[in-house]
Formats: structure tokens, sequence, C-alpha cells
């Protein structure tokens, strides 16, 4: 049975910036990727996804955007050709198209089952990331079979959906983007909308990001105090520059049909909560707070930058709001679910998930020694789960790692 | 702002003395539901000219969770007149109250009415200050520098009896946030920068 320190299970991002971290630190390990590099990028993006970070915001262990484009947004294809280079810099230990079939615990360590053979190791980090599985409503059930239901993670462009209307339901990053997609495909498109995040695309003369990146709000360390990592939804961005910014305003006048979260589905009617005023209202006094702190930082920074951009609130959207829809009658055929992600480890034989099935965490570490998590949403910080993220967490994991490692040998 | 709606419950919704009524309905139960909707910053910017001439801009305001710029970018000149030593390229910055104080309560007058399911076909107002600019010319210790007193005077006409006009002007005097910062003042913190 081939031993090793550290099995990661996982070659995104996450498994790879882990890699890069403990090659550093020499020590010996291997990633398990039951696919390719990325293989959920390359498993579950829509064609035209690009990501929501802009190119400079694409770093990574050993690894800064070299490319003409820095303030521009990649498409997924050019990501992976770079993920694929990163990788060649150091060639992590890799087995690809190797499934992870247990994780158990064995004496002090862990016994890896995997599709290629059997590991042994003192360390096991999961970096399968915390875009799993789709999460779709129970009530999702009772629709009626006629209705074509595809996940976020399904759909690739607007052309593999029926002719007839669509109801994306979820106002996150996905499901707008998806509304402006399929509603100029030429599709009378609903958006159910719960609650959600607003940050404009650019303010001040800089991307949104830059601000929050440079103020430090991203890297801030997570408040567990406050924040239920798996109730906060996705920022509402679109990873364009060049447009006018992707928020419910835009979409209500390009005519997609705004309308509360859904609240119940009877066959073929679809009844949607009266919530409405009440979460764009949040969502657009959140986003008045965020802004106001740039305006705070570039003030007390002295830092130049044009004035302030005007933003109407999107809360007046909801006064008329559609409360019910028949699928049926308004040749709706397609309901979307844009509603986030759920995880499931059904390959993980160690006690350590929480009431939710999620792997309970903090900072990347279980109440096992040597087993660690990476890449969760608010993991450490608020930015853990961004590909500019990433890599400070990984970096605090292999520490620890290399420091049992060495505790070891010299003991 | 409830007792503005309580008369409203079973009365006809529809645009009247052209205020959007269901827009406005809709809002207040906005805020109602969010209360820090009704959080709002106006701001003006002012710039000397020259003499006692000065030009003030309102652009932009924050509220009701946005960053609102307004239509156009409103400029307004102040001055003295000419027996107070300026060149009465415009009003008096103390005759802008007068014009603060009668359109505020006129606003709210129109408001409330069409809330009550009154059509209005007339207000007009008439305002007086008095002052004593002994006050500001730093001539007399016991006498203070803005109005002694402000007198208005509402004509208002509309299909409703004379006593529910009456009582409409009140609400509007009571709801009026000129109004208010006028009788009962407000707290000014000035800063210096110099350079």
């Amino acid at each position: 049975m081939p031993r090793t320190t550290a099995v990661i299970v996982g070659g995104g991002q996450a498994g790879l910036a882990m890699s890069h971290c403990l090659s550093r630190f020499d020590v010996d390990h291997v990633v398990v990727e039951r696919g390719q590099i990325g293989q959920r990028w390359r498993s579950q993006s829509w064609d035209s996804l690009r990501l929501l970070t802009p190119n400079w915001m694409t770093r990574l262990p050993g690894f800064r955007y070299d490319g003409a484009d820095p303030h521009g947004f990649m498409r997924v294809g050019e990501w992976l050709e770079r993920l694929e280079r990163y990788a060649a810099t150091w060639r992590p230990p890799l087995l690809e198209h190797t499934s992870v079939d247990a994780v158990e615990q064995d004496g002090v360590g862990f016994r890896v089952v995997t599709s290629s053979g059997v590991w042994n190791a003192d360390v096991v980090v999961i970096a399968t990331g915390y875009c799993d599985l789709s999460y779709v409503p129970a009530a999702s059930k009772r629709l009626p079979p006629a209705i074509t239901q595809v996940v976020s993670s399904a759909y690739r462009r607007p052309e593999q959906l029926p002719a007839g209307g669509v109801l994306i339901v979820g106002a996150s990053a996905s499901g707008v983007q998806l509304a402006e997609e399929i509603h100029s495909s030429g599709r009378a498109v609903t958006l159910a909308v719960g609650r959600h995040i607003r940050l404009p695309r650019r303010y001040r003369g800089h991307d949104i990001l830059w601000w929050l990146d440079r103020m430090g709000t991203l890297s801030r360390p997570v408040d567990r105090t406050t924040s239920d990592p798996h109730r906060r939804p996705s920022l509402q961005l679109v990873g364009r520059s060049d447009a006018a910014p992707l928020d419910l305003r835009a979409l209500h006048k390009q005519g997609v049909r705004v309308a509360g979260r859904l609240v119940d589905i009877d066959g073929s009617r679809v009844q949607f909560g009266d919530d409405l005023t009440r979460t764009t209202a949040a969502a657009d006094l959140k986003m008045a707070d965020v802004l106001a702190r740039i305006d705070e930082h570039i003030a007390r920074t002295r830092s130049v930058a044009p004035p302030r951009d005007g933003f109407q609130p999107t809360w007046p959207l909801a006064f008329n709001a559609t409360r019910s829809v028949d699928l049926k009658r308004e040749r709706i055929d397609t309901v979307i679910w844009a509603t986030g992600y759920r995880r499931a480890y059904p390959w993980l034989h160690i006690a350590v998930l929480d009431e939710r099935g999620d792997i309970a965490q903090v900072d990347g570490e279980t109440r096992v020694p040597g087993l660690y998590v990476l890449g969760f949403n608010y993991q450490r910080r608020l930015n853990s789960s961004f590909i500019d993220g990433v890599g400070a967490d990984a970096q605090v994991i292999a520490e620890r790692i290399a420091g049992a490692a060495r505790a070891t040998r010299v003991a | 702002m409830p007792d503005v709606l309580a008369p409203a419950v079973r009365t006809p919704r529809e645009p009247r003395n052209g205020v959007n009524t269901p827009t406005l309905l809709a809002t207040i139960n906005a805020v109602k539901e969010t209360p820090a909707l009704a959080k709002f910053r106006f701001r003006a910017s002012n710039r000397w000219v020259s003499g006692t001439y000065s030009e003030s801009r309102v652009e932009s305001f924050t509220g009701a969770g946005g960053e609102h710029t307004h239509m156009s970018r409103f400029s307004y000149g102040a001055d003295h007149p000419a027996v107070l030593v300026g060149l009465d390229r415009g009003p008096t910055p103390i005759e802008f109250l007068l014009h603060g104080l009668a359109s505020c309560i006129t606003a709210g007058i129109g408001n409330i009415a069409a809330v009550r399911g009154i059509t209005l076909t007339k207000i007009e107002s008439h305002v007086e200050g008095d002052i004593d600019l002994r006050g500001i010319l730093g001539l007399a210790d016991d006498v203070r520098n803005g109005y002694e007193r402000i007198h208005i005077t509402f004509d208002i006409a509309g299909d409703a009896p004379a006593e529910k006009l009456r009582q409409i002007v009140e609400q509007g005097v009571a709801r009026s946030a000129v109004f208010d910062v006028l009788t009962k003042g407000v707290p000014v913190d000035v800063s210096v920068n110099t350079n």
C-alpha cells in the first residue's frame, strides 16, 4: 500500500494551490482528481460564463495574471488554460481520472481508497469545493412532468431549452446572468428573487472588487458570531466591465418580469412571496452601505477618484410584482433552479459532518487532527471561496502540515 | 405618517392633484416595512462669486437605498439688494427660507389631499418675515440675527368643505420639514478647511 504525507482530494484551484504550498515546504503528497484539472469548471459552466473577478485578481500562490487585459474577465476556457499552465510550473503529483471511493481513519492517519489504489496518509485535505451539487427546493417535485427542469450547473445555452417562457428561480450571480441571456434569446423570462446581495460592477472609476480588495474587506476574517456561511447568497455580479450593471433594475428594463421568492408550487400554479420589497430594499441599503464605506475610504486616504456614481434603488420595482403565475397558461415550459449549492460526502467515513451534512470546520480544520477542508465559502475569510482567496488558506494549512511533519521527523 | 394615511383607507387610490397616490402609498408601506429606507441626506454646495453674491448647486442626494442625481443640475444665486450694499443678482438667503417654508407646506398639502381623496383647485400662499437688521449689522446685542416672526397665509380651494380644507393645511404644517426646522431649530456643525 503506497503511503504519502498528504492526500489532496480535488484538482481544482484549491487542490492545486494546496499542492503548490506543500511542494514549497517539501511535503510529500498526491492530488487525486476524478476528471481533469478544474473538472467542475469543465463540467458545470455555461458557454458564455466568465469569471466574476477581474483578471488581475486571478492570483494563486506562485501565480499572477500576466495577460494583456488585467481589467477584463476571462472565459472559463482561458481560465482552464491558465490553471494548467500554473500546474505545469511545479508538476503536482496528480492522479487524474481517479475517484476517491472512501476516506477513513486508520490509527492516527487515514486510509484513502481510490479507483486506482489505496493510499495511507497522515493528512487528508478535502478540496472538492463549495459548488458540489445544485440545491433544488423540495417543491420542485410538485411541478408537472411537462415542465423541463434545469439546474444552473447543467445550463449551457438558451438553445438547449424549449422554445417557451422560462422561470428562473434565484437571483444571485447565476440567476441574473441566465435571466439576461435567456431573455435576449427571445424567451419570456420570470425571475423569482429571494435574498440577494446587490453590488455595482464599477464604482468611482474602479471595479468594485478593486476597492474591496484595497480596503482589505475581502480578506477580513469571517465573523462566526453573525454569519452563517451557508445562508449568505453570492454577489449579484456579472463578469464584464464594458456594459451597464446587471441588476434587477436593468433586467426589469429589458423586460424580465421580477417576482418575489418562490413560496409554493401547486401543479402548474407557482406562487411568489410578498417579500420582494423587503429583500430588494435590504439589498439596496446594504449596497448603499458598502459604497458609503468606499466613499469614507477615499476621503480618509485622500485618494483621487471620480465623484460618487448615482444609483437607483430597486425596491420600487416590487410595487406591482407578480404574486403567482400559471405556467401552462403563460406557456412557461422551463424552470431553471439557480438556488445555490449543497455538498455531499458519501465517501467520507469519518464523523465530521454537521446537521446539514456539511463538514464542520474552523479555518479549514475539522475536529479530527490531520483532516482539513479548503475552498469553502467563508471558511476563514470573506474571500475563502474566491480564486484569489484560496491561496492564503492553503498556505495556513500547509504550514500546519509541514510543522506536524517536521515534529514527527524530529521525534 | 400613519395619521396622514388613516383617512385614506376607504378612498380610491388613483392619481389626484398631480400626485401619484398609488406610488405614494406603496412607498409609505415599503418604508413602514424597512424603516432604514427613510434615511436621507440632502446636500448643497455653495461658491462665493463676489461681494454678497454666491451660487449654490443642488445636484444629488442620498436616500431610500439609492444615490440620486437630480434631473438637472439646479443652481441658485443669492445676493443682497442694493439697499444692503449688494447688486441684487438673486434673492437674499433669508428670502430663500420663505420660499422653502411655503413650498414645503404646499407639497404636503397636495399629497395629504390626494391621499384623503380631495381634489384641490388652488393652493396659494403669501409669506412674510419680520427682521431687525441691527442684529446682523452688530449694532444691538439684544436683537437677534434672524426673523423675529414669520407669517404665512394660505388660500385653498377644492371639492371639500372649508373645515376639511383647513384640516389639510394644518396637517401640511404639522408634517412640514421646513416648518419643523424653523420652529424647533436644528444643530448645525460648522467645520473649516483652510487653503
